[in-house]
């Protein structure tokens, strides 16, 4: 840490203070506005015509009737958008349809009712072709389909994606080993079921280019992927995120942006395109369905000497952002224990399905069921404590993981304890009636992203300091967390910052430099390492310009509470306002003061974490790290389960996470609680039931998600190991609780009535058939 | 509502008829019968001290199980009838009540017994230019109503439920009862094989345990979220828990 940052921690009030929400007053009072609620004159409705089979040709789109219905404005197809390039999912279907619900036809009309009678007028004809929908059927010899996209070469039929790992020698650690033990662990489809469905806002702009609100992770992201989609250049296309009603991954996909935008660009009017809930949950990505097979050698006092995993995840028709974060199973193997010898290979596979797309800690849900749920079984094996069993075989600091990297923070001795202490470990409650109680636990370690980051901050003549970053408010509390790292660093109020996307209403891709967008917990670590960054540098710019009248050095210089002062004689200063000059912009006797800044008193500041790369023979780091940093997280769950109905409570559950600097703890807590609680639904309600690939139960009554009276008693608790590269030593917090959920739930199902689950949900239904046993 | 009419946004919807100002809104009891009015909210009957008593109990404990409380104070008895959606709860109660369903029309009232009043799925027997009115529940000395119910979460339709009301003789046995179970079939049904094989048998637990597994002999629907195998295993024990509860009431009463 550097003296100065010593400094600026001791004046500091507002790093580590619940300072409350910036956006709460908005949100509570129903004025925030969200892409649902915007309207423009002239504006038009879109609606989109969807296929019904899961694979099918089309061979002819008769839009005709459609054409001549009363207040239809423009018709859009596949082919009106450039050819794909990539595995993504086109825009609208061109001559094939991979999935059920896949856009075809895409209508704008005066009036929603006149969209969807024009959507309901046009025939599309398809020759229905056979499915695949089972990865093992899909990626084997006998499939009957091959899916394939532009620019994509496959090793094996249908495999997307292929990552792998090689660590030590896995064969020879299991000749070793006294016992192995092999499980399959599998877990269904979901949605991310955000409150709000996805929606998006589409004008046309005087260049030729478009401005799109939307639900979109990213303002970038959906820039640079919108333009792709519309052959336009990167900066014609102008993208604003205002509030997320939730996210979790959902927003990822900008395909059904770009034909927001290209109805737009056709009727040269505005366009709102508002998918329905059934449409959110059908065709905007869902969490891939997993089936992870681990088969673990060990030795007699514990220690796992080899692991070989092998993991199908159901990738969908398209690659999309799917492909791309399948090595976070690797990841989420590799973050917790210290396995000597190691054999890993995970598989992407396409069918025709929706496609799988990140939900909130993409992969990692399902790995660390998988391995928190076996490392639980073995235990139970091998007769040893579950907890001294993992003790035994946890990452300590100094070691080297099994990607190559070296561990640091891992704090999970300490983050045991604490969960451990919470839940009252080893006391079991009086058993009542058919209900029977139980403890479980489970421990993970969330990765963090890599990628440039950018802000800028600008100081004004009246002290006060903008924000100008993509920061993306997907309920997470970033502006606030933001806020509070540059009134720290310029030792002013809260009230004093002026974080511009919360201003303007929208995290803005034109006023704002590069960001990854609210993905993969990213925006505090980076951005907000960013902004305070470019606080530094607009610091050090007006210390140059205080240097002559401080007659000091510019380095001995620092500002603090709108004083520009000598550090080492703090009354040798001069008021902030003070650098500025004083000048009447206006004659005569509305004449009023203004302040125009001597120089413009702006600062830039780019993070930017490079992966170390990845050794293509291994997989493992080329040397260096792969991710930035780790985020140690423990869990604890106790459950009641009725054994003559199957249904199960969790009656309290305790987390306990190293978020290296908890900048505003009850954000943080509020993540934690939120994190769980999601997982808790995911690995006891949440499943999407499937029919030769379409989705049956896209609906509230039938897509079961736990509400509010099933959320127990939590005791999210804040530990803080701080990371040296991030803003205050914070990493991030809005997803780590995630990971452990499912496995600590199912373990402590365990605890009560000594069966063992490996699929997910787990259902009443399930949990009756496991008690009556096999058969 | 407006704004969205005027974007074309409830495009099956013609015409909206708001009966809330029909007065139909009410608990009374009269002489030896309690009325409910068809409008009468889910809220207002959980608070109704006139359905508070063990023989009609089962009604306001229905209408306190449903949840979420914006649906107690929008959802009303009457509404719940006439969905005929066979997966609620109200009618599974109104059906082991033996409720008289009183519906009118241009040509005056008419009554229907709830065993004659659930037609099929989403069908009653309430005709086109009729609308339902009135629930008219018995007062019966020695006996108790209970509610038992089975959803995924908390806050949920049923998987299944059941309701059963029990009359108890002076000997303390069963003198007679009515069970129904909802969530099973296309509208609530009488499971008169669990009656038939508990009238005139002791109160006690383990006949009502034995008289409640004739529950599982029904080939209940499945549903996207529990098969007709599970549904068996659960069967007898929700008609179990209403006719223990319900048993407990009417000795309460006789007491």
């Amino acid at each position: 840490m550097s003296s100065q940052e010593v400094i600026l921690r001791e004046k500091s009030g507002l790093v580590g203070v619940s300072v409350p929400r910036l956006d709460t007053g908005a949100k509570v009072t129903g004025r925030a506005m969200y892409t649902r609620d915007m309207r423009l004159p002239r504006m038009l409705f879109a609606s989109i015509k969807r296929s019904p089979f899961a694979h099918a040709r089309i061979k002819a789109v008769d839009t005709s009737k459609a054409k001549v219905l009363p207040g239809v404005r423009v018709i859009t197809v596949g082919k009106d958008f450039p050819p794909m390039t990539t595995e993504d999912t086109p825009a609208l279907a061109v001559d094939e349809v991979l999935y059920t619900n896949q856009a075809v036809v895409a209508v704008a009309a005066e009036t929603r009712l006149a969209a969807q009678r024009a959507v309901e007028a046009i025939e599309v004809a398809y020759e229905e072709l056979p499915g695949v929908f089972d990865p093992g059927v899909a990626m084997s010899a006998e499939t009957p389909v091959v899916i394939t996209h532009p620019g994509e070469k496959q090793e094996s039929p249908n495999v997307g994606r292929h990552v792998f790992l090689r660590t030590g020698d896995a064969d020879k650690g299991f000749e070793k080993a006294d016992v192995v033990i092999e499980n399959t662990y599998s877990t269904s489809m979901e949605s991310h079921f955000q409150l709000e469905p996805l929606s998006f806002l589409a004008q046309p702009d005087p260049d030729g280019g478009v401005t799109i609100w939307g639900t979109s992770s990213g303002p970038h992201k959906t820039q640079a992927e919108v333009s792709r989609y519309l052959g336009l250049s990167t900066y014609q296309v102008r993208v604003k995120t205002p509030y997320l009603g939730g996210w979790f991954g959902s927003k990822e996909e900008s395909h059904i942006a770009a034909v927001c935008a290209m109805l737009a660009l056709k009727a040269k009017r505005p366009v709102k395109l508002e998918l329905s809930r059934a449409e959110t949950m059908t065709a905007t990505g869902v969490r891939h369905p997993s089936k992870i097979h681990i088969k673990d050698g060990l030795s007699k006092d514990g220690k796992v000497i080899a692991r070989e995993i092998r993991a199908i995840y159901n990738g969908g028709a398209y690659g999309s952002l799917g492909n791309n974060v399948m090595r976070n199973s690797l990841y989420g193997a590799c973050s917790v224990y210290d396995i000597p010898n190691l054999k890993m290979d995970v598989y992407r596979v396409y069918t025709n399905q929706t496609p799988g797309t990140p939900k909130r800690a993409p992969i990692g849900l399902q790995v660390v069921w998988a391995i928190e749920s076996q490392m639980e079984f073995v235990a139970s094996e091998l007769k040893l404590d579950p907890i001294e069993f993992r003790k035994r075989n946890l990452l300590v600091d100094g070691g080297m993981n099994g990607l190559g990297e070296v561990v640091e923070g891992a704090s999970f001795n300490e983050c045991l304890t604490k969960v451990m202490n919470s839940i009252g470990w080893g006391q079991r409650q009086p058993q009542n009636g058919p209900w029977k109680t139980g403890k479980g636990l489970a421990i993970a370690a969330k990765w963090g992203p890599t990628g440039p980051h950018q802000a800028m901050v600008r100081v004004r003549e009246n002290g006060k300091v903008e924000v100008w970053a993509d920061l993306v408010e997907n309920g997470g509390g970033i502006y606030t967390g933001v806020l509070q790292i540059v009134a720290t660093e310029f030792g002013i109020a809260a009230e004093d910052v002026m974080i511009m996307p919360f201003i303007l209403g929208a995290s803005e891709s034109a006023t704002s430099g590069l960001s990854g967008g609210a993905s993969a917990s990213r925006q505090l670590v980076n951005v907000g390492k960013a902004a305070q960054l470019a606080c530094l540098d607009v610091k050090r710019k007006i210390a140059e310009h205080a240097s002559s009248k401080l007659n000091v050095g510019a380095s001995e210089i620092d500002v603090l509470g709108g004083v520009v002062f000598e550090r080492k004689n703090p009354k040798n200063s001069v008021k902030l306002s003070d650098m500025f000059v004083f000048s009447n912009v206006l004659a005569g006797k509305l004449s009023v003061g203004a302040y125009v800044s001597g120089d413009e008193f702006v600062g830039y500041g780019t993070v930017n974490k490079a992966s170390a790369g990845i050794d293509t023979a291994t997989g493992r780091s080329k040397g260096g790290r792969l991710s930035p940093y780790y985020i140690p997280v423990c869990q604890a769950a106790e459950v009641a389960v009725n054994v003559e109905t199957g249904q199960v409570k969790v009656l309290r559950m305790a987390a306990a996470m190293d978020v290296g600097k908890a900048i505003n703890p009850e954000i943080v807590r509020g993540q934690i609680i939120g994190s769980a609680t999601m997982s808790m639904s995911a690995a006891l309600g949440e499943e999407m039931v499937l029919s030769n690939g379409r989705i049956t139960n896209a609906n509230l009554a039938d897509y079961k998600i736990l509400n509010v009276l099933d959320a127990p008693a939590m005791d999210p608790i804040i530990l803080e190991t701080e990371y040296h590269n991030g803003p205050f030593g914070a990493k991030g917090a809005g997803e780590p609780s995630s990971l452990p959920t499912a496995a600590c739930i199912g373990n402590a199902l365990h605890d009560a009535i000594g069966v063992w689950f490996t699929a997910l949900p787990i259902t009443p239904e399930r949990v009756l058939e496991a008690l009556s046993g096999p058969g | 509502m407006y704004e969205l009419a005027n974007e074309g946004g409830l495009s099956d919807v013609e015409r909206l008829i708001d009966i809330t100002g029909l007065g139909l809104n009410y608990v009374r009891v009269k002489g030896e019968s309690i009325q409910i009015g068809a409008a009468t909210t889910f809220a207002e009957v959980g608070a109704s001290p006139d359905l508070a008593k063990a023989d009609v109990l089962a009604i306001s404990e229905t209408a306190k199980k449903i949840t979420p409380p914006q649906v107690r104070n929008l959802g009303t008895v009457g509404g719940a009838l006439c969905s005929g959606i066979p997966f609620y709860d109200m009618p599974t109660s109104v059906l082991a009540l033996g409720a008289r369903i009183k519906v009118t029309s241009p040509d005056g009232e008419r009554v229907i017994e709830s065993d004659e009043f659930f037609v099929d799925y989403f069908v009653t027997a309430i005709s086109q230019d009729e609308i339902l009115t009135e629930i008219e529940l018995k007062k019966r000395p020695n006996t108790g109503s209970a509610f038992a119910k089975l959803g995924r979460l908390s806050a949920d339709f049923a998987v299944v439920n059941a309701a059963a009301t029990t009359t108890l003789g002076s000997n303390g046995k069963v003198e007679d009862l009515r069970v129904a179970m909802g969530a099973v079939a296309s509208t609530p049904i009488r499971l008169k094989s669990v009656e038939d094989a508990l009238r005139g048998k002791e109160a006690s637990r383990d006949a009502v345990v034995n008289a409640s597994k004739a529950a599982a002999e029904i080939e209940a629907t499945p549903s996207v979220h529990a098969s007709t195998a599970y549904k068996k295993k659960v069967m007898p024990v929700m008609v179990r828990d209403a006719l223990l509860s319900s048993i407990e009431r009417a000795r309460g009463r006789s007491n």
